[in-house]
């Protein structure tokens, strides 16, 4: 499926499993939840696609956030399209080469979607703008969990593959 | 010429969409309008797999931690450490059985004394984005729940109300979320105010008087008065009290005599900590009252 609508559906399963997942994971440990998946997804594939591309994945990934939130419906979507089309003006301006670059974006990225959700809040007199101890929280994690997983997981792997051929030398 | 349109087009794009979930948003503040619909599809989609998730979450969670016992364990002889883990796999069984009875006793106890129908669920998933504080429980509209339906915990205790039902789900907005609102009352003196969550965990009683006396510990129920819980549900108790702003809502400024306030300030504890419970009883609508039986018999 490599049709513009192949690739919506592609990307609305994906939003929805990771905002799925991200409803679950506080049940098992409460700061896990400060993991923001949606922004890791949102921010990896808005680095990887053109303009317009990262736009409806920021539109799209905030419309099913704030669809499983039971907030207001836009405040998400709002954030994820405006800090997307950043996003993908810096890849397009900027070589960003290597996934711990990539990890350290997302974790700005993710604090300046808070930032906006947060000013969007006050903006609109609605109450329950988070503190800015929380957008550090929220943002430190997210980059420290997409950071291992982009560095860690290919490290471990090489790691593995090493040991493996090691082992059939010997033999 | 073509790079510059494309550019026009992207940024054409951006401050639509933009402009069109700003629109939503201020609709919604505006209007009170949840767009129950647009949240509903995605909700029916996802609920199914949030159920199944949470059973495969519990059963991981149990895997992990007995898989971590076992390797403390590890370091005693063989006989031994079998004995010991099978007896602690029973104790621990044994207990949080024991727990859980007790918890569910607990709100078959309540039950019983409560006015109305209620049933018992379970909390299956919570706000991920930790903003509204709300959870989720796995009774829906196929199970008789509506809108606005009250939900309490053990003891007794007010959690919160229903604010999206779903057909397998719903979505309860917690008494500590800064949205929620509860017609309270002062056990001792009966004054009536409102109890506003201020997220974690924190809660205010607004519109007491400085006239009314209040003493630290003193119990909070709910007043019956705001048409959505019941009177008389435990909230929490007092923690502090102030002396408010002369105005509710304005500043206080610091050369204002203390005597002119009109209210006072009082934050409280609420009786169960809301954002750790896993077991709830939710109102269920009472039943339309039966026609008189002449007008049955013509």
């Amino acid at each position: 499926m490599t049709s513009p609508l192949g690739r919506a559906l592609r990307l609305i399963i994906l939003f929805l499993l990771v905002g799925t997942l991200q409803t679950l994971v506080p049940q098992i440990w409460m700061p896990l939840g400060y993991i923001d998946g949606m922004m890791i997804a949102v921010g990896l594939v808005a680095l990887r696609t053109s303009f317009a591309g990262a736009v409806w994945t920021g539109a799209l990934g905030g419309l099913i956030q704030d669809s499983l939130a039971g907030g207001i419906i836009g405040l998400h979507a709002f954030a994820k399209t405006a800090v997307a089309a950043g996003l993908a003006l810096l890849a397009d301006s900027f070589a960003v080469r290597g996934q711990l670059a990539e990890a350290v974006i997302v974790a700005a990225a993710t604090a300046i979607e808070g930032m906006v959700v947060r000013a969007l809040l006050l903006f609109l007199g609605w109450p329950g703008a988070e503190t800015t101890g929380v957008l550090i929280t929220r943002a430190g994690v997210t980059g420290l969990i997409c950071g291992l997983g982009t560095v860690g997981v290919p490290l471990l792997m090489t790691i593995w593959q090493r040991r493996r051929r090691r082992g059939l030398q010997w033999r | 010429m073509q790079a510059l349109s494309r550019t026009a087009q992207n940024a054409a794009l951006l401050l639509a969409l933009l402009m069109i979930f700003f629109l939503i948003m201020s609709l919604q503040v505006n209007r009170g309008s949840t767009l129950a619909a647009a949240r509903g599809a995605v909700t029916g989609v996802t609920s199914p797999v949030q159920r199944i998730g949470s059973t495969l979450g519990g059963l991981v969670t149990s895997t992990w931690g007995r898989y971590v016992w076992l390797i403390t364990a590890d370091r005693e002889n063989e006989a031994l450490r079998r004995r010991v883990a099978d007896l602690e796999r029973r104790i621990a069984a044994s207990d949080a059985a024991k727990r859980e009875n007790s918890r569910l006793r607990g709100l078959l106890g309540v039950h019983a004394s409560l006015p109305g129908e209620w049933t018992g669920a379970r909390v299956v998933a919570r706000d991920f984005t930790q903003r509204y504080e709300t959870v989720t429980i796995n009774r829906g509209s196929r199970d008789g729940i509506e809108q606005e339906a009250a939900v309490i915990g053990a003891g007794g205790a007010l959690v919160g109300r229903v604010i999206q039902v779903h057909l397998w789900t719903s979505t309860v907005q917690l008494i500590t979320d800064p949205l929620s609102g509860v017609g309270a009352r002062l056990v001792n003196s009966r004054a009536t105010g409102l109890v506003s969550g201020g997220g974690a965990s924190a809660l205010r009683l607004s519109y007491i008087s400085t006239l009314t006396e209040v003493t630290g510990g003193e119990a909070i129920v709910t007043s019956g008065e705001d048409g959505i819980y019941p009177a008389d549900l435990m909230i929490g108790h007092v923690t502090s009290i102030d002396v408010g702003p002369p105005v509710p809502g304005t500043p206080r400024v610091p050369l204002m005599r203390e005597e002119t306030a009109l209210f006072k300030v009082i934050l409280l504890d609420p009786l169960i900590d809301v954002l750790r419970v896993e077991n709830v009883l939710v109102q269920l609508p009472s039943p339309a009252p039966a026609p008189a039986a002449a007008e049955e018999q013509p």
